[in-house]
Order: C-alpha cells, then structure tokens, then sequence
C-alpha cells in the first residue's frame, strides 16, 4: 500500500530562518548547556507552531520579524538591518529593544523570546541541567499506576 | 468507534437520532446519556484522537496536538489575555487540572433570582453532581500523592489563618505525576477520553474526529442536521465533506466556538445576545523561589485552595509549569533567565483565580472566522493587584526567599515590606500578565427569550431541537472551576431531552 504523504506548507522564509538563527544565540544562556543543532531546531520548531496560529496572528508575526529586522536600522548602533550587525551590536540592540517605547517591535521581540526559550528549556539536556527528568519520572509513574491497579483488582477479586 | 481522517476516504452522508458538537466537558456526558437511552449519536470533534498512551511531557509535541493554536490562542482587548482550550478528543477535560468543584450555591442563587433560573436551584442539581463525581472518580486529593509545594501552600494557610480547602480531581489510581496540562500519561486523571467517551461508544455512539462542524442546518424552525468537514491536522486543509441529518442537534464547543458556530449557521440575527456575556476568571500567577527544594514536579498540580477571601472573588491554588513554559511567562532572556532557572527545582508556582466584574464579547468577522475581546475595567485592574499582593503575602509566610509577580517593571520583590506597594502601583491592564482557562457565558440560559440565547432545559429559543450544552450557558462567572458544572448541566439537559422525546 502506499502512503499518501501529505506535506504542510513552510512558513518560514530561508531568510526568516537566518534571522532566527542570528537570534536565538543572545536569547538561549550562554552558560546553559549546549544544544546540538539548536538554531535549526528552533526554526523548524517554530515553523510548526507559527502553522498552528490563526492566520491574522501569523500574519503579524511574520510582519513583527520584518519590523524588528529594519528598526535596527534606526535603533541599532551602527545603522544597519539586524542581520547585517555584528554579534556584539545585536546584543545591544536586543537588550535596547526589550526597553524601548517602540512597542511593535518590543512584543515582537517578546514573543519571540519566549518561544525561543519555549523551545530551548524543553530540551532533554537543559531539563537534565535543571535536575528535571520528566521522561523517567512520568515512566516509574505510569508503571506504579499499572501495579496499583493490578494489586487493588487482585484484593477485588 | 472513532473515526480518525485515516479512516475516511469520501465525503460522508450520516443519518442519525442526535449530533453532538463537541467531545468536551458538555458533549461526552450528553453522548453518554443518550446513547445509554438507545438514542442514535453522531459526535463530531473538531481535534485529533490521542489516546493516553501518546501523551508526553514534552509541550513542544504535546501543544500542537492538544491545544487550540498551540496554546498561543490570545484575546484582543487593552491587555493582551492568553487562553488555554484543548483541541482534541476529550477537549479540554484532557489538559485541565481536573479539580472538581460542585457550582457555589450563592452563584445558583444568583442564577435563579436574576435570571429566572429557579430550576437551578442547588438541591434540585444535587442528584446530577452526584451522577458525574461518581463516574469521574472526584476525592480529595490524597496526602500520599501530594508534592512538596502543596504542603507549603498549606502551611502558609496555616500562618497567615486563612481559610483552605482540600481541593477535589476527578483522579483514580492517581501518582501524582503532575503531568495532567499535556495529558495525563498514566490514565489516572478522568478526562471524558478515558471516562464518558468510552461509555458513550460503548453504547453505540459513533465518534469523528478531525472533523469540523461548519454550519447547522434548519428547516421549518427546526434543527435538521449539521454541515461539517473533514480537516487534514497536518495542513488544516478540507479533505472531505460531512453532512449529518439529526433530528436533534446539541452544540458544546465551548463558550467562544459555539457562538462561532451560531453566526455562521445564521443564528445570530434571532438572538442579539449569542457572543455577548463572555467571562474568563482572569488567572496571575506568581513564582516563589525557596531556599530548599520543592521539585514542584512530583506531586499533584493542586492539593490545597484558600477560599478566604472567595467573598470577594478571589481563591488561591498552587500549580506546575514545565520548565519550557515556565521560562517563557518571565521577563528574562540570555545568563539572566539561566541564573534563574537554575532554581528551577526550588520554584513553586501558585495563582490567583479572580472572578471578573466585566464581560468580553465573540464577534463575527465576515469570513466565517470570529474575534474575541476583552476590556479590562479599572475595577478588576485593582481587583488583580490585591490578588497578586495576597499572594506574595503568601509566599513569605510559606518560606520563600524572593517572589517573581506578573507585573511588568516590577518584575520580583524578596522583602515582604515590599508587598504593601503592590496595591498603589499606577500601572495599565497591558503591565500584567493575565492568562486564562475558563472561559464561559456567550449563550446564556434564561427564561426570558429577549436576554438570554437558551431556555432552562437547554434548547435554543425559538429554534426546536437545537441544544446547548457547555460553558457557553452560564449567565454569570461561577467563581470555581467549571468543569463539574458544565457535566452536572449536560447531565440534566440529556435527561430531560430523554423525557420530553421519550414521550
């Protein structure tokens, strides 16, 4: 038999990509440990997400990214988009833009970060790092549950 | 049998007694009732089929299967409100709490004295509560499944001599694995997947998922059946069509999509008030940081409520985020948010339900789609400043050293003399992040056809046949969580269809 394979359309731009890519470096904590992959992770997975929203919120956060872009032009020392200034110049306007009165480019700045760290923070190495071991923890319980139930059928019958 | 867009190759054409909307907290318990009463059901459900053996801990899997947009589904208004609606079979029983509260005899009061609804009275829903806490299992949370953070909560009660309850989950077997916002992974929380559901397809109810109700069709002032498609969940793109020909229809879609539904079966030009009325019990939340551990994680989400200062609209409770969410909620980015998560397992989290005094409301956009607000009044502002000092207050007599609030630009306070500025910050509704989990009151029942959407035995008035039966009917704010009230209604609207069409 084969499987119809239905593919879901890509919401992100290549571009839009490299720009979550030059991003998410300065959201993520540089002590935290590292993730293999991270910035492709996180396009992929915010592709999926942003597929899941509404399209009129979609639509303002693909514009948001823009605005973010091109503000840095004005915001950003030196007067360049934010994927053309250095890593040191983007920290700083990142750190700018989270204060700044310019609130379109502040939300967009603000949600962006925290899905990035959304992303991030639910990763198996970083939840280990933060002495949280969902998947063992969920598994010793589903097995406890299992002989809870079998012990309490075994008194029934 | 459920029926999954894997199992549906052609455009169906059903023939059935009654088609429910909605596999949630109203549609799975009518489903049950009257598939128990021989009747012929046809339920539709918008999300996915995930039984218990799929659920994760992981939200970046469990978030697209499970909620509406993700868990980014957002009211517009002065604040921007974040509210959390499982998509999916089951709905939303399968990603709340599961704290079961029977609904506060003054709201009952209330309903009868302002709204006509003396039948609601509390002794005359009592059998109904019953019914549903003994088929979902509700108890008092055990102490032998209860977490660190829980006792705490209790012991700050204690302190301060503020009046707490146990609070009661619809739980069997429970663990405590405090995972019960992705999917309860171990079957123990009795969500409508694991409790009504199986009952109702057991008798004979027949179950599609991924399949949307688009419009009811009626005929004659008479619901005759209910257009619906076939959603493809990897690309939301319309694989089939649906139509279900019912000699009765009930919608429980919950109280923004049922009104949704309405509009565009053109239902709205009969009854002004579809949309209107809609309350949201705003949720704030504030993040205590102790000196030792708490690994809030190991558990169960909630063990304790203060109801002190219930009077006044306001109840407490502890509850879990998983790291992921919890990081994205603070104000912190890059070694910042790091040196703070850090602390993760001494974090506790705890919150405030506070009832709201003013209404949102569902609009129609001319697209099919529709758009909810939401305005904040300065009543409520203040209303959520004194929750949020109350619950710092109670931070500190639980012990913690710093307490992270939900206020921008007053991001953390680690002395209690600070609690006290709380209340006299001059700040706007957008300064706070608010989020919510009930929403409900956008059809609400009422004696009076020309101030309510529904009648006291559900049907939509002036429309024969046509039912309702989620939280969508509540003409006010309930003030506890809503679940057992949407099931004990449900319960009773089923069984007065079953006598009236018995008949």
């Amino acid at each position: 038999m084969i499987k119809k394979v239905i593919m879901r359309r890509k919401i992100l731009s290549t571009l839009q990509e490299k720009l979550l890519a030059q991003l998410a470096p300065h959201i993520i904590p540089a002590e935290g440990p590292p993730v293999p992959h991270f910035p492709a992770k996180i396009a992929q997975r915010l592709d999926r997400f942003l597929y899941e929203l509404p399209a009129l919120l979609r639509s303002l956060f693909l514009w948001g990214m823009r605005v973010f872009d091109f503000a840095a032009i004005i915001f950003a020392k030196p007067h360049r988009r934010f994927s053309r200034l250095s890593d040191e110049s983007r920290l700083n306007y990142i750190r700018r833009m989270s204060r700044s009165w310019f609130r379109p480019g502040r939300d967009w700045l603000f949600t962006c970060r925290g899905l990035i760290l959304l992303f991030y923070y639910s990763q198996p190495e970083v939840m280990a790092a933060l002495h949280f071991d969902p998947a063992a923890w969920a598994g010793e319980k589903i097995h406890a549950r299992q002989q809870a139930l079998q012990l309490a059928e075994s008194e029934k019958g | 049998m459920i029926q999954t867009i894997d199992h549906i190759h052609k455009d169906l054409d059903i023939s059935c007694d009654v088609c429910v909307i909605g596999s949630g907290a109203g549609g799975a318990v009518i489903a049950k009732e009257l598939a128990a009463a021989k009747l012929d059901v046809v339920v539709l459900e918008e999300g996915g089929y995930y039984p218990t053996s799929s659920f994760s801990h992981d939200p970046q899997r469990m978030l697209p299967r499970l909620y509406r947009h993700a868990g980014g589904a957002i009211i517009v208004g002065n604040a921007p409100i974040m509210y959390a609606e499982g998509r999916c079979v089951g709905g939303s029983t399968v990603i709340n709490a599961g704290i079961s509260y029977r609904t506060p005899e003054t709201v009952l009061e209330k309903w009868g004295r302002e709204h006509g609804l003396t039948d609601l009275a509390y002794d005359k829903l009592i059998p109904y509560f019953e019914q549903v806490e003994k088929n979902l299992h509700v108890m008092p949370v055990p102490d032998a499944i209860m977490g660190q953070d829980s006792f705490k909560f209790k012991q700050a009660a204690e302190n301060l001599d503020y009046r707490y309850v146990r609070v009661q989950r619809n739980i069997h077997a429970c663990q405590g694995t405090n995972l019960c916002v992705m999917g309860c992974p171990t079957g123990a929380k009795q969500s409508t997947l694991v409790s009504y559901l199986p009952q109702a397809l057991q008798n004979g109810a027949q179950l599609i998922a991924n399949c949307r109700g688009n419009k009811i069709v009626t005929k004659s002032g008479r619901a005759a059946g209910v257009e619906a498609s076939v959603i493809d969940p990897a690309n939301y793109k319309i694989q089939h069509r649906v139509f279900v020909k019912a000699r009765a229809v009930f919608v429980c879609g919950g109280a923004l999509h049922t009104p949704a539904l309405l509009f565009r079966s053109g239902l709205a030009k009969r009854r002004a008030w579809i949309g209107r009325n809609l309350y949201l019990h705003p949720n704030l939340k504030c993040v205590g940081i102790f000196d030792e551990e708490v690994k809030s994680w190991q558990g169960s989400i909630q063990g304790f409520q203060i109801d002190e200062f219930a009077e006044e609209g306001i109840v407490f409770g502890s509850t879990f985020l998983p790291p992921g969410i919890l990081a994205l909620s603070l104000p912190y980015f890059g070694s910042d948010s790091f040196k703070l998560m850090e602390y993760y397992h001494h974090m506790s989290v705890w919150g405030a339900l506070v009832e709201d005094t003013h209404a949102g409301r569902v609009w129609s956009l001319p697209n099919g789609t529709s758009l909810t607000t939401y305005w904040i009044s300065a009543l409520d502002r203040q209303r959520f400043l004194r929750a949020i000092a109350l619950l710092a207050k109670i931070f500190f007599a639980a012990g913690a050293r710093k307490v992270l609030l939900p206020i921008k630009n007053f991001p953390a306070i680690d002395r209690e003399e600070q609690i006290t500025q709380i209340p006299q910050l001059r700040i706007r509704a957008s300064d706070l992040s608010i989020f919510t989990v009930h929403l409900m009151g956008t059809c609400r029942m009422g004696i009076d056809s020309r101030n309510s959407v529904i009648d006291v035995n559900h049907q939509f008035h002036g429309i024969e046949n046509l039912f309702i039966a989620d939280a969508s009917v509540f003409p006010t704010p309930i003030r506890v969580n809503p679940m057992i009230t949407i099931m004990a209604l449900a319960t009773r609207a089923a069984q007065k269809f079953i006598e009236t069409h018995s008949a």
